[in-house]
């Protein structure tokens, strides 16, 4: 059975007024069905531009996208929209990623109306036994975005993701606007909708401890390049490159006894005063 | 309470103007003893950065302190004068934010925002604040400071952006920092550095420092004592050895179980310990104990009466049925 998806030599870079930034280069990774592979990296290392290229909404320069064996890079936008509803994404701020003109049932629905799935009806119910599985009461769902808090807006924004049912569900700093306590609800209502589902996530995020309970593989990204993959744990207890030493190093452990560790720096190529490029 | 304390805050309470019934710090009491570091811990809404804003005179034009002291050495902050205050930040208490690209002012270079600084508390001519700059840029770690010195806050990075802002809390060699959040908005390898060079900072100028933060592994590795807030109360305060080894406060011990914790993986089961339901609305809050309806001990009791401040042990906590968690994984 081929992978869920399959990225191979994967480039994309942008022209700015200071050159040309090459954002991903060269990446290749596979996803089988139903896992979940943590993308990690610090800002600027492309991950979220690698999400884009996958989605279809950034233009790429070199490689290829294979989603369930079909190729959907490269595609024009007529032709990549019957593959949209295999792959749908989750944001970070789900404060901006929601219209706040709609009510929560048009943007449950939204995806299935533009699909064209089922019937008024069927859409209907559909969306009140989303709201419902995402832990939203389902008489909420004449409200607006404002009226609830960042935790639920994200539930809403699952809701919307899992309408069509897709095959991978890319979740970009899902949790990184919310707090701690609100943050576990979502990582396990995400890891609870998997199995019902039977859908992937790709989960980008900068926090690798965050992870480290949640995804069954982990990749480290770094300057555009995926730097290291492994299992969870085995990244956590055995890390093999020296940026994925210093992450791992930097994360302060919520253990007083633990002493302060980072003292390892890696050449940081972000500096950005006197940069030319 | 004592003459040795540099801070202390006594039943603080803030309130919006004009609304009575509704409070953001509903009789909030610490204090912080020079030298140490004090976390101040809690999910937003909590109060916490309110109470920090409070102390410099700073609160937000729609809130206000309804009634608390607030001493400063053992005499009360002049925080409603402004003129006053002035003479206070910068020069005893310093101030970090969470996003140092709003604390700088994007059309004045680094070196003039520094010196503003310097020259508003110290009477010394512009030349020789120049110098203090550069000697300041260099001490908190900045390449070449004297090209730096030059530059606008847009042409440097985050990480060094903050180291700025650092700087200019430093400037003046202050015996309190307040630092909110000062990490939030930065890479984990960036915030180890501004970690590393807060504690530098603190070892050699002998400053105290308030940190702010919803980061357990920061206050961890960075405080001596922890309070701990929700929904406009304390809740709990103890030192960081004893918070961290018997929580008290059923919400302390939800936020350490919710907080991932790296190589420690769960066998089956969710991911991640999760606390039920969500912060109160203030203006909605419910009767009783704040955290009540999330709370996996709540009684009757805990409905009626707001369990007062008290001391179990070590540790001073809010709750009627506090007590340590065996299982804090």
């Amino acid at each position: 059975m081929s992978p869920l998806l399959k990225v191979s030599d994967l480039h994309c870079s942008f022209d700015t007024t200071r050159g040309k930034v090459h954002a991903v280069r060269g990446v290749s990774f596979e996803m089988q069905r139903g896992e979940t592979l943590a993308l990690v990296g610090e800002s600027g290392c492309g991950k979220t531009t690698l999400a884009r290229c996958i989605l279809g909404l950034q233009k790429i320069e070199s490689g290829d996208v294979m989603l369930d064996g079909q190729t959907v890079s490269g595609l024009s936008r007529r032709q990549l929209r019957p593959h949209r509803a295999a792959m749908q994404c989750v944001f970070q701020d789900p404060f901006s990623s929601l219209n706040p003109r709609k009510r929560v049932e048009t943007l449950i629905r939204e995806p299935l109306d533009l699909h064209g799935v089922g019937t008024v009806a069927e859409r209907r119910k559909t969306v009140l036994e989303l709201m419902e599985r995402v832990g939203l009461r389902p008489d909420w769902s004449r409200r607006f975005p404002h009226e609830f808090s960042g935790g639920q807006r994200q539930r809403i924004g699952i809701a919307r993701a899992l309408a069509l049912r897709p095959k991978l569900i890319i979740c970009d700093e899902p949790v990184s606007a919310l707090d701690v306590s609100v943050q576990a609800q979502i990582i396990n209502l995400l890891y609870e909708l998997q199995r019902d589902f039977e859908v992937s996530y790709l989960f980008i995020t900068h926090d690798l401890t965050l992870v480290e309970n949640f995804a069954d593989r982990v990749a480290i990204m770094y300057l555009g390049q995926i730097v290291e993959v492994g299992k969870a744990g085995e990244i956590w207890r055995n890390p093999q490159h020296e940026f994925t030493r210093t992450l791992i190093e930097a994360i302060p452990v919520a253990d007083p006894n633990v002493p302060m560790r980072g003292t390892r720096t890696f050449c940081d190529a972000r500096v950005t005063v006197g940069g030319s490029s | 309470m004592n003459g040795t304390n540099l801070l202390d805050i006594r039943d603080l309470r803030v309130s919006p103007r004009g609304m009575t019934e509704t409070a953001i710090l509903r009789g909030v009491t610490f204090s912080v003893a020079p030298g140490e570091t004090l976390a101040v811990v809690g999910e937003s809404g909590c109060g916490k950065s309110m109470a920090s804003l409070a102390v410099m005179g700073l609160l937000p034009p729609g809130l206000e302190r309804r009634s608390g002291d607030i001493l400063f050495r053992g005499e009360p902050l002049p925080v409603d004068d402004n003129t006053a205050m002035r003479k206070v930040r910068g020069r005893r208490i310093g101030m970090v934010f969470q996003e140092p690209m709003a604390a700088l002012n994007p059309v004045y270079t680094i070196g003039h925002q520094v010196a503003e600084v310097i020259l508003e508390h110290e009477d010394i001519s512009a030349a020789e604040a120049r110098l203090r700059v550069v000697e300041l840029l260099r001490e908190v770690g900045l390449p070449s400071p004297d090209r730096i010195i030059d530059e606008y806050p847009h042409r440097l990075s985050g990480g060094q952006r903050q180291r700025v802002v650092i700087a200019m809390a430093l400037a003046c060699k202050p015996d309190l920092l307040i630092a909110d959040e000062p990490t939030t908005a930065l890479d984990v390898t960036v915030q180890a550095q501004i970690m590393r060079l807060l504690k530098r900072a603190q070892n050699e100028l002998g400053i105290a420092i308030i940190l702010i933060t919803h980061n357990l592994g920061l206050v961890a590795q960075m405080a001596d004592r922890v309070v701990v807030m929700y929904a406009g109360h304390k809740v709990e305060e103890a030192s960081v050895q004893t918070l961290f080894a018997s929580p008290q406060h059923p919400y302390t011990q939800g936020l350490l179980r919710a907080t991932p914790r790296p190589g420690r993986r769960r066998a089956g089961g969710k991911p991640l310990e999760e606390i039920p339901g969500m912060v109160p609305a203030i203006t909605d809050p419910p009767s009783g104990c704040r955290f009540r309806p999330r709370c996996p001990r709540a009684t009757r009791e805990c409905e009626t009466v707001h369990p007062a401040v008290r001391q179990v042990g070590d540790t001073i906590v809010a709750c009627h049925h506090p007590g340590r968690l065996e299982a804090v994984q």
